[in-house]
């Protein structure tokens, strides 16, 4: 009977999640570390299946520059409706992601797709860009905000080394830098 | 013979007829129809929104349509205004942080549980004997902190460096009749407690030099140690009137609270 419940103790544990920490992390608006520790505690076949979890991993993730982490929680949630929703919400702006980029650094005319559209600030730039609503200076895209008239970013690929090029939004409050989001 | 040979004839033939001309009837008409679905679907997919390249040429000519057009290109409109009214937003997932938090610290227990239990064929290793570098940093932290402990000062009992010290420099006083000797001999006696003799070389220094401080105060704490505190007092406060130093005052308040 000890032996029983001691197995039943230990692969209950096993199979507990780390979400709480996670959701800790994601509160404090800590998104880089809750990117982190979602990356690292994800082998766990608790965490793996937990709807909850690559949420939360997919959500933290997306506020990080490591965008492209998102793919992971993203091919999972298919299990109920809210999680297939979460998902559609990672790989439309995913997409928009890829398609800026290959825009800004390949020329490829985007301008007459139709994405649906999301509340994250990539998918607002991927709007007005496609609706060329920015004016174009020294290869840097500018756009205003639609909603917020405070609220301006700024669109330009940056070159590193090795010929490594990255996608930058900054972002503006009231003409002040708030934000960059370095995306690979 | 004959006769039923054409019947049979005639009779087969009535019988191809009613069975054949229907089925390929319903052949023919369903051919009909699937052809038209087929020509219609096409053609539907054909001004679909999702193909933007032909939308283009639709609604460059807008103007030359007939009706059916115009209500295709409708429904287009319709459809782009519906495709760009999707949004989406993600679902934030609801946690309860109580049961977490439950299973987090039921984790802890069954872990410090099962670090306790061993198993009694696994031999245990021989405890390491090697002090890793933190151990050490403590170490020598440790041995810092002895250094550092506070030097408790050895109280040296005074003796004379010569035996005959107060005789020298009672010779030498009488040669010279300086007051500087008389007040060295005055000190050698308070601190060999002799207060009286202490009280009177003191006083004939302070006679060949009134301004020397330590005349005064050897004096004055020969008067206390003689029990004379008041005299004392009188001493220095009369001293202190006309030198006003701190010493002075410091001394009397030692006088009045007892301490010498």
């Amino acid at each position: 009977m000890k032996l029983i419940l001691f197995i039943m103790m230990t692969t209950s544990f096993l199979f507990s999640s780390n979400l709480s920490t996670l959701y800790k992390f994601y509160e404090k608006q800590e998104y880089k570390k809750a990117c982190s520790y979602a990356t690292k505690y994800f082998y766990k076949k608790a965490n793996k299946n937990s709807e909850k979890y690559l949420t939360l991993y997919g959500l933290s993730c997306l506020e990080t520059d490591k965008i492209d982490r998102i793919a992971i929680p993203m091919v999972r949630l298919n299990s109920t409706k809210d999680a297939r929703a979460n998902a559609s919400y990672f790989s439309t702006i995913l997409l928009q992601k890829q398609l800026l980029l290959q825009a800004l650094i390949d020329n490829k005319a985007i301008a007459d797709l139709h994405l649906p559209q999301t509340n994250f600030v990539l998918s607002k730039i991927f709007s007005l860009y496609i609706n060329k609503k920015f004016i174009l200076k020294n290869s840097v895209y500018k756009f205003q905000d639609e909603k917020k008239e405070n609220i301006k970013y700024q669109l330009y690929i940056e070159e590193a080394k090795k010929n490594k090029k990255y996608m930058i939004i900054d972002i503006y409050k009231d003409d002040k830098f708030i934000h960059r989001y370095r995306y690979e | 013979m004959l006769k039923i040979d054409e019947l049979e004839k005639k009779w087969y033939r009535y019988k191809v007829k009613k069975t054949v001309l229907p089925m390929v009837s319903v052949v023919l008409s369903s051919v009909v129809f699937g052809g038209g679905y087929y020509l219609y679907d096409s053609k539907s997919n054909i001004f679909s929104p999702t193909s933007n390249k032909i939308s283009k040429v639709v609604l460059g000519v807008s103007k030359e349509m007939n009706d059916s057009e115009v209500k295709e290109v409708l429904t287009l409109d319709t459809a782009k205004k519906e495709l760009e009214a999707v949004s989406l937003e993600p679902i934030i997932p609801v946690i309860d942080m109580e049961k977490e938090e439950r299973i987090k610290q039921t984790k802890k227990y069954v872990k410090k549980a099962s670090t306790h239990k061993v198993n009694r064929h696994t031999v245990k290793a021989k405890a390491n004997q090697y002090l890793t570098a933190s151990e050490l940093s403590v170490m020598a932290k440790a041995e810092k902190v002895k250094v550092v402990k506070p030097h408790v000062t050895k109280k040296m009992s005074f003796q004379t460096t010569s035996v005959n010290y107060i005789d020298t420099m009672k010779e030498k006083f009488s040669r010279t009749g300086k007051s500087r000797d008389a007040l060295l001999l005055s000190r050698a006696y308070f601190k060999e407690g002799n207060f009286k003799e202490a009280e009177q070389w003191a006083l004939s220094a302070n006679k060949l030099d009134s301004k020397s401080e330590e005349s005064w105060f050897l004096f004055a704490k020969s008067k206390a140690k003689l029990g004379k505190k008041k005299e004392a007092l009188k001493i220095l406060i009369s001293y202190y009137k006309k030198s006003h130093t701190a010493k002075t005052k410091e001394l009397i308040g030692q006088i009045k609270t007892g301490k010498i």
